[in-house]
């Protein structure tokens, strides 16, 4: 169907008489159309829930770089914190009850020793490549 | 300084707040876009928070070379598109009646527009008319008539040549006042 550009310019008469306020030619298509644009204008269209703005912005923080690298950096500091712990406890238990029972269990278990071997150079590879990932500050 | 620039510069540079206006100043547009095309108001907002997660994502490509209410709604539109696609919903029908202009044409020039207007049976059956739409000419609709846009914003947004989406405004109002003539011609 081809735009009738008589009827186009109804429309459009319409709609401007209807913003505007300024009453036209009261002819019946015309008015049809006021009718339908005022409908149009007041067609009840539910409403966004309450606070989305907020709660979009929220989200949009919490996936942004920044916010992730928060989260990062708190990571590892409960890690470091934990490890540190960790340390603190075994030398405690060294301290008290020295390290003669670590032996015994050493020597009866070798892959107890292969496993701490690689934990520790896991942790070792770990630590360069992250050293590595860092970006370069030129000056 | 043009409030749109201000307000992604201070967006983008995390002032606080900032976004937050910008998703209040811009979500009826979006909203209006989504909902009228993809008729469910859950999955409206839901596409609503992705467009605006996407408008977050991709500020900083934002050239200030159209509107930004106009950068938006793209992305809503092609957010409500997608949506339309996955779910293979048809955004135009292809057997649209089209009524018989000659239809419409016996309604007398005595007609009370505010009476009508007053008339909520009326304007009940106008809306239901509007929803009945296709979702494309009743996004269309609602850009030009309640957003207020002009044609080439709308082109803009939805990426549709202007002549066509003249033609599709014209169709679409020219159906409803030949459903509305019917309604006032049984009211009279």
């Amino acid at each position: 169907m081809n735009v009738d550009e008589r009827e186009w310019d109804d429309q459009e008469s319409a709609l401007e008489s209807l913003r505007s306020g300024n009453p036209i030619a009261n002819e019946a298509r015309i008015n049809q159309y006021k009718i339908l644009f005022a409908a149009l204008a007041g067609q009840p269209i539910p409403a966004l829930s309450q606070g989305f703005a907020s709660r979009v912005a929220l989200i949009a923080y919490l996936r942004s770089d920044k916010a992730r690298k928060i989260e990062r950096r708190f990571e590892y500091g409960l890690t470091a914190m934990m490890l540190a712990v960790l340390a603190l406890a075994a030398s405690l238990v060294s301290i008290c009850f020295g390290t003669a029972w670590l032996r015994p269990l050493l020597s009866a278990n070798p892959w107890l020793k292969a496993s701490l071997l690689c934990v520790a150079a896991l942790s070792i590879v770990v630590h360069i490549q992250r050293e590595g990932n860092k970006p370069v500050i030129q000056a | 300084m043009n409030p749109d620039r201000a307000l992604v510069e201070a967006a983008l540079t995390n002032a606080p707040g900032a976004f937050e206006r910008l998703v209040r100043e811009h979500q009826g547009l979006c909203w209006h876009i989504i909902y009228r095309i993809v008729h469910h108001r859950e999955d409206a907002e839901d596409l609503c928070q992705e467009t605006f997660l996407r408008v977050h994502r991709y500020l900083h490509q934002y050239r200030f070379e159209s509107a930004l209410n106009t950068w938006i709604g793209q992305i809503a539109y092609s957010v409500a598109l997608r949506y339309m696609e996955r779910r293979r919903l048809p955004l135009i029908t292809d057997t649209e009646e089209m009524t018989d202009i000659s239809v419409v044409e016996n309604v007398g020039d005595g007609v009370d527009i505010e009476a009508v207007c007053m008339n909520t049976e009326i304007l009940g059956h106008a809306h239901d008319a509007i929803g009945r739409l296709p979702p494309l000419q009743r996004t269309l609709m609602t850009l030009y008539h309640v957003e207020g846009l002009s044609i080439a914003d709308v082109s803009r947004i939805t990426g549709l040549a202007g002549g066509t989406i003249k033609s599709y405004l014209f169709r679409a109002r020219f159906k409803l006042r030949a459903t509305l003539s019917a309604l006032l011609g049984e009211n009279q």
